[in-house]
């Protein structure tokens, strides 16, 4: 109803209207309580909600394990969470509204603005939405690598960015281990020995770890000193005069600090050489500005074999992580100096075996020519027989029995006694030989007795033995005082029997006989000499003398040319030794060397 | 040419037995030149360089020579050596005797230069006609007489 229908009303029927109003305002009155109170309900909630949501988000901020940090356009770090200020070490107040590239070690640090406003400008990212592998400082100084993801926010008049920061220092580690390991292992492998493979180890374990020199320093077994084996280094990081050093140095145990870790077995870090008063090189370190030094044992079992030393020109702090690394690459150095030593070990042995095969194939060769000799007698005699016998059978069936006594008389007197003494002569000498051979294989299985024995007494009993021959040859003998010695009584008989047999035996009938017997000590081993003034030995033959079935002479009566064969043998199995000395004409000495005992009695 | 007849054969061998049945051999294959035997090698190079008391080399007797290479104190080869080292000595044909077939010993002696190299066999057949063809061989090679001016003739 507009204003100008009102004109045409009475007053009763506007009073009468008003009424109906008043009416309907009462009944509207609680609808607009009702909406008031949903309006105010209604930004209640709302307001709750955004509080909800800035808090969820707060939360996720302060307990997310990555570090988060929120930057403007420029640079001006806005906001931090927790874990920033755990990574970082510094408290909000200290970094908000200050330049993020006090985050970083240089050169980022200086390039930060540069690299922000490149991107601001440009619009190319090289971290921005890709993330990578960046160093990170901390308060105090120290660089770590982080993995960096850095995420762009379009705000209505501003952008931010975002940057998600994870410290991945253990996995760097984990990775730089492995490296080494790698790289050392690799070394040893391509190496012939340790002194070979030390100076690419020692230079890889530098270029990986930042250590700028190392040193490897073995044991020396025999004099138990620390020697140097070689240096590495990392390339810029040259010490001519620490090495010169090195070189003419040697540590005793527990001296200086390769000797301190030798003697504890374990390594050894001094952060800081100025103050280090076991530190033999300290002049020249400081010349070289060696701050500090790394030493660690390279270990088999509990026993050092080395010790590997490490100079940095920055002083470094203890490091746990790295002790670990170069723990790990002492024992892994150890298991190759173990495997060298065996694989030495097996090389000795195959030398061994080679010579033992040599030996056995001159004996082979000997033999197929001795044992074939008295077969082609064998062989060719009792053709013979057989022929004569033919022949004898002819005789006698011609002209019915007519017998031609002289021509048979030569065939029975002579050409058949003549192959059958062939023939066993033969049988005789295979069997000598076969019997020869036997008792020089089985002089390699017999059982060793070794003890001390009283040489006087032997060589006493063998000189009784041979009392006989010996006048009988017209000699005269003279034996000197012996030193006693380690071996196997029976064996070590057999020796002195042969040599002094063969004395007797190669005496020249030109001149009358003389045969000595003496012995002295050397050096702890037992050197006897068994001398006669006999025919001699051209110097061709003296090698030849040890082998089997060789003869010098064989019209020289008995004897299968085992003698001195079987001494070389027995001697070769108690760690004794033969040799000899001739001279054609002028006789023949022959040397034996025995492991004397040590010297707990006097001489008997 | 009928000087085959005059051959000497020299045998140097130190198993009488091995000496014996060359001998018996050869005489059964026909070959009935005179043979000399020495028990080892230093014999055989005294005989040949005239030396000790032994017997020595006759100037115009033409020798061929069977040499055992295992002897003891001087062997085969070193006496083939000295031979073949000798500039008159070295135009006798030396055939080298042995029990083995030894590949390196048979170049050795060829390196040496021996005439022949034979394997004695224990194979009697084998060893009657090796014996024979060596004496095929002595009785076909023209043997040189040593000491003597060439174109000499007799």
């Amino acid at each position: 109803m507009r204003m100008t229908d009102y004109q045409k009303l009475s007053k009763a029927e506007l009073i009468a209207r008003l009424r109906a109003l008043e009416e309907k305002s009462r009944v509207a009155r609680p609808a607009h309580a009702e909406l008031a109170d949903t309006r105010q309900q209604l930004d209640k909630l709302d307001q709750s909600a955004l509080h909800d949501s800035e808090e969820r988000l707060r939360a996720i901020l302060q307990t997310a394990v990555e570090a988060i940090i929120t930057i403007d356009e420029r640079g001006i770090i806005e906001s931090l969470n927790p874990a920033a200020e755990r990574t970082f070490g510094y408290q909000p107040a200290e970094v908000i509204g200050r330049n993020v590239s006090m985050l970083m070690p240089s050169p980022d640090r200086e390039r930060h603005d540069s690299y922000l406003e490149n991107y601001v400008r440009t619009g190319h990212a090289k971290i921005i939405g890709i993330g990578r592998e960046v160093l990170a400082q901390r308060k105090d100084g120290s660089v770590f690598p982080i993995d960096l993801a850095v995420s762009e926010v379009r705000l209505a008049r501003r952008r931010l960015f975002t940057g998600f920061i994870r410290d991945i220092s253990e996995r760097k580690r984990a990775e730089l281990r492995q490296k080494v390991l790698y790289a050392t292992t690799r070394s040893l492998a391509e190496a012939a020995t340790l002194a070979e493979a030390a100076p690419k180890i020692l230079r890889s374990i530098c270029e990986q770890t930042g250590w700028g020199l190392g040193e490897f320093w073995s044991v020396d077994e025999e004099s138990r000193v620390l020697r140097y084996v070689g240096t590495g280094n990392m390339p810029g990081v040259e010490a001519p005069e620490f090495a010169r050093l090195a070189a003419n140095l040697t540590f005793a145990c527990g001296v200086g600090l390769p000797g301190k870790s030798w003697a504890s077995g374990k390594p050894l870090w001094v952060a800081n050489l100025a103050g280090e008063r076991d530190f033999l090189r300290a002049e020249a370190a400081v010349r070289e500005q060696i701050h500090s030094a790394v030493t660690f044992p390279v270990l088999l079992g509990a026993e050092v074999h080395g010790v590997m030393v490490f100079f940095s020109r920055e002083m470094r702090a203890p490091d746990a992580e790295m002790l670990d690394l170069f723990a790990d690459i002492g024992s892994q150095i150890g298991q190759f100096i173990e495997r060298k030593k065996a694989e030495e070990k097996l090389a000795e042995l195959a030398r061994t075996l080679a010579e033992k095969n040599k030996e056995l194939e001159t004996i082979v060769y000997v033999a197929s020519h001795d044992l074939r000799s008295p077969l082609v007698n064998i062989q060719g005699f009792s053709n013979e027989l057989a022929l004569a016998c033919n022949q004898v059978r002819v005789r006698l069936m011609e002209g019915d029995g007519a017998m031609r006594p002289p021509e048979l008389r030569e065939l029975l007197a002579q050409d058949i006694p003549e192959a059958l003494e062939y023939i066993q002569a033969g049988v005789a000498k295979i069997d000598s030989l076969l019997a020869g051979f036997l008792r020089y294989s089985r002089l390699g299985r017999a059982a060793l007795r070794i003890e001390r024995l009283n040489m006087n007494s032997m060589i006493a009993g063998i000189v009784q033995a041979m009392e006989f021959q010996i006048k009988q040859a017209g000699a005269v003998l003279d034996v000197g005082n012996l030193p006693d010695v380690l071996g196997d009584a029976t064996q070590i008989n057999q020796v002195f029997s042969n040599l002094l047999e063969n004395a007797v035996k190669y005496l020249d009938p030109k001149r009358p006989g003389a045969i000595s017997i003496g012995g002295s000590l050397d050096a702890g081993r037992a050197i006897f000499v068994v001398r006669d003034n006999g025919i001699g030995i051209i110097p061709e033959h003296q090698d030849k003398v040890f082998e089997i079935f060789h003869r010098l002479n064989p019209a020289a009566g008995e004897g299968e040319g085992l003698g001195l064969t079987i001494a070389q043998r027995i001697l070769e199995r108690q760690n004794g030794k033969i040799w000899v000395e001739s001279r054609l004409d002028q006789g023949t000495a022959f040397f034996v060397s025995l492991p004397a005992p040590p010297p707990t009695k006097g001489p008997a | 040419m009928n000087s085959t007849r005059e051959v000497v054969i020299l045998i140097a061998e130190d198993d009488a037995g091995h000496a014996r049945l060359i001998e018996k051999n050869l005489t059964r294959a026909g070959l009935h030149n005179a043979i000399q035997r020495f028990p080892n090698g230093q014999t055989i190079l005294d005989f040949l360089f005239r030396r000790g008391a032994g017997p020595h080399r006759e100037n115009d007797t033409p020798y061929l020579i069977l040499l055992d290479i295992r002897m003891p104190q001087v062997d085969g080869v070193e006496v083939l050596r000295q031979i073949k080292a000798d500039p008159e000595l070295r135009k006798i044909p030396t055939i080298m005797l042995t029990t083995t077939d030894d590949p390196r010993e048979v170049e050795r002696c060829h390196g040496i230069g021996c005439s022949s190299y034979m394997v004695k066999p224990v194979d009697y057949d084998k060893f009657a006609e090796a014996i024979k063809s060596l004496g095929l061989y002595i009785s076909l090679v023209e043997v040189p007489e040593i000491g003597r001016h060439a174109g000499d003739g007799h």
